[in-house]
């Protein structure tokens, strides 16, 4: 077994142990082109790293924690982050750690490397895997060589890479990785060239920049671009860009930098040049048999989560707002007294005030919030939540955890030096806006929602009016249609039955999802298959829903953990369990048929099961 | 497929794929665990095995009915973590006799034909465990019960 091979070692039957592109490069180094220093890691060594680590069965686990199909993307995603965590917390097995550092040490000897995949699958499918897996440049020192294998090898499992599999028909489950170790040549220019134009066959394209190549390939560096006639081996045109930017080797990777003012006015490569290499790209083509486009020198795994709690989100302040009104309830008795009897609440006082500043805002929580048509039409559902929040003043302690995302922010940012640590800031800042804003957007669409249902609930209640006067027949008809469409769709009310004629029934157990917030919980289940099952919502209740949105989680502050049965980790049930450190499992299927109300549960947010302890009776 | 659909032919597959279980019965607290050859009616309602009069596990289940039975698909592989399907059944066993005996010996003969001999041993026993519940887990962690009306 060769855990590693050099250019010239590479045979034809080991081409399935080093992968297409490692392949190419054998060829080319035994035709005699002038490639840099190179070693291949065969699949080899990738399956000593899984089997050593114990990963293999790990990785199947987690593919199989429920049907692919049945996976939303943010689901997919979310198995994907946890099995490339799986590879970076392991480290390499001693004796091919040991292996692995000698030859590098003894073949490259200091030098900085390109690190880049080769996944053998490419020539299984007969399919392009460009950009699916990841490629590193100018990394220096043992360590950091070894570290960036098992990015490189982690790669193999990214969401793009499992979804690309599952799209093209390869078993992803047998998927494995090689890598093409090569000395980074720091020359200033680089670039690709495709011997023949996908949308012209007569012409072949060059696009170049100045710096290194993986600017251009990231799309951070607009390259130049050159097209040539292939039989009469001329150049055609040269579309030069503003060139502003270059991918240079910075201390530890690469970063991109102002071009100086010397190499911004001139073009990276001339016609002679551009010759040169279209020469170059016919001689690939000829040993390849095809046309080539190849690259040319010139422990949480979702610890990253917790950095963005504390972010100043709506629904946050929505909550924050209601547990300032059930404070007032609790240290005020006879307010307490008068609304639970359901007396008409005084407009004009303190509380009164906050009342409507609440619902100018926010709205009175009596609208569709779970896909339901129906809207109550008071403040009953708040006052309902608000006692049972004031009764209960435990959930008015703040659960959320603005220690631990500064520590984290800070641990973050420690990483970063100089110029780096701006760039860190402001990405912090970037992931915290896109946060707030995939969760503030749902507050404002719930208030659309709601403003559009009371105009279907007017509209309805006109609709039988007329009616009754016999007027106006046909706009009536096709007003009832348009109404009639609202109504439409499953009903979330929809219990499935679980008895047969033969006396059998089905009870769930143990149900398993995704860990999406961390921790451990039991309580009654509150399903949520209506919205105005939100107003009975009791402390230390767990929620379980089809889909939390926004509109949803004011019952947040009361509860004892979430369950959702649509998956991810950035959906909003999990984003406001982690604010608020409840556990939370979500891409539970048929959370709400197969749960009941007054079920008692238990949330594993850890492992992501929840576990039905007892049915309710009733 | 409803869910008592789908348990059920699942139950149904390892009655017919899988030829031992094991069976658990205890003593005055004491758990005890033996390997059985079984066999299951279609309706699922009950599984039969024999065993001699003078074992640990007749006696035990002599002097309290109630055990519990494991069938599991498992072929000792990495794979079986999220392909082996398991299946706990719960229920009341005791011996058979009288005319039904040999109905359900011919069951029990079709599927372990090389158990004749000692099924025909007369200090053998022919056990039936009338099934109150199944427990099915799959997925590794995906727990389903199926409760049968008796």
């Amino acid at each position: 077994m060769n855990w590693i091979l050099s250019p010239l070692e590479v045979r034809p039957d080991h081409r399935n142990r080093i992968g297409p592109k490692a392949y190419a490069l054998s060829l080319m180094a035994q035709e005699g082109f002038n490639i840099p220093d190179t070693l291949f890691l065969t699949v080899d060594a990738y399956n000593a790293f899984v089997n050593a680590a114990g990963l293999r069965e790990r990785i199947l686990l987690e593919l199989n924690r429920k049907k692919f199909k049945d996976m939303r993307w943010e689901e997919i995603w979310d198995c994907a982050t946890r099995i490339r965590h799986l590879f970076l917390k392991k480290q390499i097995p001693g004796p091919l750690k040991s292996y692995l550092t000698d030859k590098i040490q003894s073949r490259f000897n200091g030098k900085t490397l390109a690190i880049r995949s080769s996944a053998p699958d490419e020539d299984a499918s007969g399919s392009s895997f460009a950009g699916l897996h990841e490629s590193f440049v100018n990394v220096r020192g043992s360590s950091s060589i070894l570290d960036h294998i098992r990015l490189v090898w982690a790669s193999l499992w990214s969401d793009a890479a499992l979804l690309y599999r599952q799209e093209i028909g390869l078993d992803v489950e047998k998927s494995a990785m090689a890598v093409v170790l090569q000395e980074t040549v720091t020359g200033n220019r680089s670039g690709v060239v495709f011997s023949q134009n996908p949308n012209d066959k007569a012409q072949v394209i060059i696009e170049s920049v100045y710096g290194l190549n993986q600017g251009l390939v990231d799309g951070m560096v607009e390259p130049d671009r050159w097209v040539l006639d292939r039989d009469k081996n001329a150049v055609l045109s040269h579309k030069p860009v503003q060139r502003e930017r270059w991918m240079i080797p910075s201390e530890n990777g690469v970063e991109t930098a102002p071009l100086p003012e010397d190499l911004s006015g001139r073009s990276p490569l001339n016609s002679k040049e551009a010759l040169g290499i279209c020469d170059l790209a016919f001689r690939a083509e000829a040993l390849f048999k095809a046309p080539q486009n190849d690259a040319m020198r010139a422990d949480d795994p979702y610890e990253f989560m917790n950095l963005l709690t504390q972010t100043k989100m709506v629904s946050l302040e929505r909550n924050q707002l209601m547990e300032d009104l059930a404070s007032m309830i609790c240290e005020d008795r006879q307010l307490f007294e008068r609304l639970k009897a359901g007396e008409p609440l005084d407009l004009d006082s303190e509380f009164g005030e906050k009342v409507n500043q609440f619902i100018e805002k926010f709205g009175d929580l009596s609208c569709a919030v779970t896909g339901g048509t129906e809207c109550a039409t008071d403040t009953r559902p708040l006052f309902k939540l608000l006692l049972e929040m004031a009764v209960n003043p435990s959930s008015l302690a703040s659960r959320k955890k603005p220690k631990e995302a500064k520590v984290l922010q800070q641990r973050f940012l420690e990483h970063f030096q100089g110029s780096k640590r701006k760039e860190a800031e402001e990405l912090l800042d970037l992931a915290r806006s896109s946060y707030r804003l995939r969760d503030d957007d749902n507050i404002y669409l719930g208030k659309i929602e709601a403003q559009l249902l009371s105009a279907v609930k007017e509209a309805k209640s006109r609709v039988e009016n007329s009616e009754r006067r016999e007027t106006h027949k046909s706009k009536l008809n096709d007003l009832k249609s348009v109404i009639q469409d609202f109504d439409y769709g499953t009903d979330p009310r929809k219990v499935s039955v679980q008895k047969d004629e033969n006396g059998f029934k089905v009870n769930p157990r143990q149900l398993v999802g995704q860990p999406s917030g961390p921790g451990l919980s039991r309580g009654k289940a509150r399903v949520i298959r209506h919205h105005l099952d939100l107003q009975d919502f009791k402390n230390a209740e767990i929620l379980v829903c089809d889909a939390v949105d926004p509109n949803m989680t004011f019952v947040i502050p009361l509860a004892a953990g979430v369950i959702e049965r649509r998956g991810g980790m950035l959906i909003h049930g999990a984003i406001i369990a982690r604010e608020y450190g409840l556990p939370c499992v979500t891409g539970v299927p048929e959370a709400t048929s197969l749960i009941h109300t007054g079920d008692d549960i238990t949330v594993d947010g850890f492992l992501g099961i929840v576990t039905i302890s007892q049915r309710n009776k009733m | 497929m409803t869910h008592y659909e789908d348990i059920k032919k699942q139950i149904r597959e390892l009655f017919i794929n899988q030829k031992l279980a094991v069976l658990s019965s205890h003593h005055s607290g004491q758990p005890y665990a033996s390997l059985i050859a079984f066999v299951g009616k279609e309706d699922l309602k009950e599984i039969f095995f024999l065993t001699p009069r003078t074992t640990r596990k007749f006696a035990n289940l002599t002097a309290d009915s109630r055990v519990a039975i494991l069938i599991n698909s498992s072929l000792n592989m990495d794979s079986d973590f999220h392909e082996a399907v398991s299946v706990t059944a719960l229920g009341n066993a005791k011996e058979i006799n009288g005319d039904e005996k040999d109905d359900i010996l011919g069951l029990y003969l079709t599927k372990h034909p090389y158990l004749e001999a000692f099924a025909t041993s007369p200090t053998c026993a022919l056990v039936g465990v009338t099934i109150t519940t199944y427990v099915m887990v799959k997925n590794f962690q995906h727990v389903m019960e199926l409760h049968i009306d008796q």
